[in-house]
């Protein structure tokens, strides 16, 4: 298996006001798939993201990423998987405002050496036109097809986009998947999508869904459809 | 209130912060309590000194005694008190240094015990048989302590305790003397019955010097030295305001206190400024909270308030702790101040009025800061607020398209030209930090430059000898000068007039090194002259005999390049005119009384009255320039602490601002050393503006304080900076703003990466 997560545990504060924000959640998944993981708020799916791309560690639990093992891993080398492996996409895109688009998606090319071209990838995400525009200039889609590209320019293993349309309207929803559908085809991207949208999830192979810091059901979607398809 | 709740984790978790904050608090109440307040004491004491303790209006000395009896007509005559003060030099052979032993004066001079308090205590008149008493700086340059037996010839005296005297505070030998050598030269009282010892044995060896010092109280300075003059024929007049040794106290405290009043306010209220705004700033970071807890229906006034409190809570800490650090340090920071005189005896107590400035100025001035910048933030709408969109729109859109800069570079770019404000404070911080060393440094290159150099562009002599009595024709060896004092009119200052054959040994040269001719009937006044006076070729000055007070007007034909001696060459004849020597009875032989020569020459000690040599005027600017090298370790200590401090502060800053993008970049997967090079870095590029600034600052200050001080230090300064120098800056400055970026290395580290993705929405 791709991902290997065991019985993972994550809490966060301390006696009464304990959360337990993963409680024993186990999932495998292979590589290049699509994978969309559906739950209620607050059910700990974040979390897992955050575990899946090295942004935190666990308190118990395995978690081993194209056979390495990332649960166990120090700080400084949390760095170095998040640097070469992974690719992130936010809710809130997350974009460095002092810099214009170009620069932002530079930023990470500058740090990898399997870069792919930015033009390209701009072009791909039809931003190009926007090169030179700053983040506060764009509409909240453009920003996050910068954010998309500045998480792929970088060929990534994996992809983690959490809530990556909830700020978004349908029409620019669409668009932004529709290339994520395009990106896991092109570049075989293992891609984890989260989301309270159960509509997405008819994009993906499997099916991932949550509830209370564990992996409730990890089913194969019987009818994958494309981004165009999905009632958004 | 639950808010309040927030004080102390703020506090906690911003605390290397607000440590910055307290430390330039502290300095900046140090600064004001203990270099302007405290100069500024000095003064009203000095004044109280030289009025209660009775300071001369002038001295002088005259041919044929004035017995006690024309003393007590004249006074009564005159409303003026007159008293004849003697003194005696001997060397002390224990102790390697050279004591003037005072007569002890009854209206006069009057002296108080250094434990004393010139405020306070009646003066004294008498000393104890058998005892002694020396200047503090004498006693503690010698490390002299009480019940110390001091020979003085075949008699031992018990040290008993300092004294200072209001004629004294500047303890010179010569009146000529521009440095006061405290550990080689001092003044003791004995009593009067030993002292009439010590003069009665004295007078054998002429070694019993006189001289009469008067106090007016009334305007007829004028009609008493005419009588004076005319009755017992004076042979010098000296008023007290251009005596060195009396003028220099008054002139070096008033001075500094004007000096510390302008630069130590400036600096003061520009740190309290800048403290202010970076406080206030750090408000807008919290924008979100406030616009959520006025979402939940908090009163704005009332959060204003609840912000305010941090101003309040810095401004408080740092000023309270700077005052206990000032009354501790408070002895010792005017004793580098004052480094040139003797300390005035008063209990310095930093004035109530002074603390309670120094504490509600600062703390006024954070706290309406921040209550300010929180009422700016809560005017934007709360939806904006929460969104945490506000306030952007400040940042800098420099698209800089067609740059092949890297990403980084750009982004530093615009971190300094889309923030001025918090670039400016950057730039002044080191500014002016590094403007206080550069002060020093520019001050002490241009003494040594004047030791190693200005003194011999003077000429090739190396020894003036001023013979009490003028002979006739020419000595033997050297050159014969007339040369006499002049009060300049209108002016505190004296002159010389130096009357000369030949300017052979002088270097006769305009101040762009193009030689000049000497002829007759032409006046020529050195280039230190023409600064103190202000006059140029063409200008006319008047200058007034001291004893006759008959005037002379003298245009002035050209000017000599000499920084060191503000003087009038003219021929010998011209001179011995003004003097109104009548050649008719010397058989057309003219006067001289000064003996210029290239080699020590050997004169009747009992002919000669002072010999100065060219060495002896670099030795006192030396000594000045060792005395700014001590006080600069202290103010190299204020320059590091305001540039790492100021630094610190606005890195910190820059850091909490730039938050979001920190930890997106720490989500990208850059290393924390590479984030430390884009975020710590970002203000390399504005070191060597600040450092070009400091050098100007330094620079340009010195060049003023000079000007200013040309008739105190006898000589023109000429303002200059050895490269070495600009390199110690460069080091200091770099080494600070180096310090200050590795305090903070770990700042970067800190931000959370997940938490600040949660509240970012840009
Ligand atoms: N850094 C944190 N500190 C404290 N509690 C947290 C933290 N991160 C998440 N939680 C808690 O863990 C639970 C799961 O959060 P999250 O994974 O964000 O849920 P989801 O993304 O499914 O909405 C929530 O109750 C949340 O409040
Ligand atoms: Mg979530």
């Amino acid at each position: 298996m791709f991902i290997n997560l065991k019985n993972a545990k994550k809490y966060y504060g301390k006696g009464e006001s304990e959360v337990r924000a993963l409680d024993g959640a186990s999932l495998e998944l292979e590589e290049g798939g699509v994978y969309v993981i559906l739950g209620p708020s607050g059910s700990g799916k974040s979390t897992l993201l955050n575990m899946l791309g090295g942004l935190d560690s666990l308190d118990d639990g395995v978690l081993e990423i194209g056979g390495a093992k990332v649960s166990g891993m120090k700080d400084k080398e949390l760095v170095e998987y998040r640097r070469s492996d992974v690719g992130f996409v936010f809710q809130f895109y997350n974009l460095i405002p002092d810099l214009t688009v170009k620069e932002n998606i530079q930023v990470v090319s500058d740090i990898t050496d399997k870069s792919l071209s930015i033009d390209e990838v701009m072009e791909a995400v039809d931003i190009k036109k926007y090169e030179n525009h700053f983040p506060s200039e764009l509409s909240g889609g453009q920003q996050q097809r910068v954010s998309i590209a500045r998480a792929l320019i970088k060929n990534p293993k994996i992809l983690l986009c959490d809530e990556l349309t909830g700020a978004l309207d349908s029409k620019s929803a669409r668009l932004v998947l529709k290339f994520i559908e395009e990106v896991n085809k092109k570049f075989h991207t293992t891609i984890i999508i989260i989301t309270h949208n159960e509509a997405i999830a008819g994009m993906a192979d499997r099916i991932i869904r949550i509830k209370d810091g564990q992996v409730s059901s990890n089913k194969e979607n019987p009818q994958k459809m494309k981004a165009d398809e999905l009632s958004l | 209130m639950t808010l309040n709740k927030r004080y102390t984790r703020n506090f906690k978790n911003n605390i290397s912060f607000y440590i910055c904050v307290c430390i330039l608090t502290i300095l900046v109440v140090i600064l004001y309590l203990d270099f302007d307040a405290a100069a500024v004491k000095m003064n009203d004491s000095l004044d109280i000194f030289r009025e209660r303790f009775c300071v001369e209006d002038a001295q002088f000395s005259v041919l044929n005694e004035i017995d006690d009896e024309e003393i007590k007509r004249l006074e009564e005559k005159y409303d003026i008190l007159l008293e004849k003060q003697r003194y005696i030099d001997y060397i002390i052979e224990d102790g390697n240094y050279e004591l003037r032993i005072l007569s002890v004066p009854k209206k006069i001079n009057l002296y108080v015990l250094s434990t004393g308090d010139v405020e306070k205590d009646a003066p004294c008149i008498s000393v104890e048989k058998g005892k002694i008493l020396l200047n503090e700086g004498l006693a503690t340059g010698n490390e002299i302590k009480d019940g110390d037996i001091i020979r003085v010839d075949d008699n031992e005296f018990e040290f008993i305790s300092s004294f200072e005297r209001p004629d004294y505070l500047f303890p010179i030998k010569e009146v000529t003397d521009t440095y006061a050598l405290k550990a080689e030269f001092g003044v003791g009282l004995v009593s009067d019955e030993d002292f009439e010892r010590l003069a009665d044995k004295a007078k054998e060896s002429n070694k019993l010097k006189e001289y009469y010092v008067i106090k007016y109280n009334s305007d007829n300075k004028n009609e008493v030295r005419k009588e004076i003059n005319d009755k017992f024929h004076m042979l010098s007049y000296l008023k007290a305001d251009t005596n060195t040794r009396v003028g220099t106290p008054k002139r070096e405290i008033t001075q500094t206190s004007n000096l510390m009043n302008v630069a130590i306010i400036v600096l003061v209220i520009f740190i309290s400024v800048i403290i202010a705004a970076v406080i206030g700033r750090r408000i807008k970071g919290d924008r979100r909270q406030i616009g959520i807890l006025i979402a939940l229906g908090y009163k704005k006034k009332a959060l204003s308030r609840h912000y305010a409190v941090y101003g309040l809570v810095s401004g408080l800490a740092g000023t309270l702790l700077g005052v206990i650090l000032a009354f501790i340090l408070s002895d010792k920071l005017i004793g580098f101040l004052f480094f040139k005189i003797e300390p005035i005896p008063t209990g310095y107590n930093i004035s109530l009025v002074n603390v309670v400035l120094s504490v509600l100025f600062p703390t006024f001035v954070y706290t309406f800061s921040v209550y300010r910048s929180a009422r700016k933030v809560m005017k934007s709408d709360v939806i904006t607020m929460i969104s945490g969109r506000s306030g952007r729109k400040g940042t800098s859109k420099l698209r800089m398209e067609k740059s092949s800069l890297k990403a980084s570079t750009k982004y530093k770019l615009r971190q300094i030209i889309g923030k001025p404000g918090r670039s400016i404070i950057v730039v002044l911080g080191l500014g002016i930090g590094g403007m206080l060393y550069s002060f020093c440094l520019t001050a002490i290159d241009s003494m040594d430059s004047y030791v190693k150099h200005t003194v011999d562009q003077i000429g090739t002599f190396n020894y003036e000898y001023f013979l009490k009595n003028p002979e006739l024709g020419k000595p033997n060896d050297g050159n014969a000068i007339l040369g006499v004092s002049y009060e300049v009119k209108g002016r505190e200052d004296i002159m010389m007039l130096l009357g000369i054959d030949s300017p052979d040994m002088i270097n006769f040269t305009d101040p762009d090194g193009n030689k000049l001719d000497f002829e007759k009937d032409r006046f020529y006044i050195t280039s230190m002259a023409s600064l103190a006076f202000d006059k140029e070729k063409g200008d006319t000055i008047t200058i007034v005999d001291p004893i006759t007070l008959d005037e002379y007007s003298i245009t002035v034909t050209d000017i000599v390049k000499n920084d060191s001696q503000a003087a009038i060459y003219c021929f010998r004849e011209n001179a011995a005119e003004i003097l109104g020597f009548d050649t008719g009875l010397t058989g057309g032989e003219l006067p001289y009384n000064v003996i210029m020569s290239e080699k020590a020459l050997d004169i009747d000690e009992a002919k000669l009255m002072k010999t100065i040599s060219k060495q002896s005027l670099a030795d006192q600017i030396n000594e000045v320039k060792i005395g700014m090298e001590n006080v600069t370790g202290a103010i190299d200590v204020f320059a590091i602490i305001i540039c790492v401090a100021v630094v610190y502060m606005m890195v910190n800053v820059l850091i909490t601002e730039s938050t979001p993008s920190v930890s997106m970049l720490k989500v990208l997967g850059y290393r924390n050393k590479e984030i430390n090079s884009i975020v710590l870095n970002v203000y390399h590029l504005l070191v060597p503006i600040a450092l070009v600034l400091s050098l100007l600052l330094g620079f340009f200050s010195v060049k003023a304080v000079f000007a200013i001080n040309v008739s105190e230090y006898k000589t023109y300064l000429e303002t200059l900076i050895y490269p070495l120098s600009i390199l110690k800056m460069s080091v200091l400055i770099i080494a600070s703003y180096v310090l200050s970026l590795f305090l903070l290395r770990g700042k970067a580290g800190k931000v959370d990466l997940v938490e600040s993705l949660k509240d970012n929405r840009e």
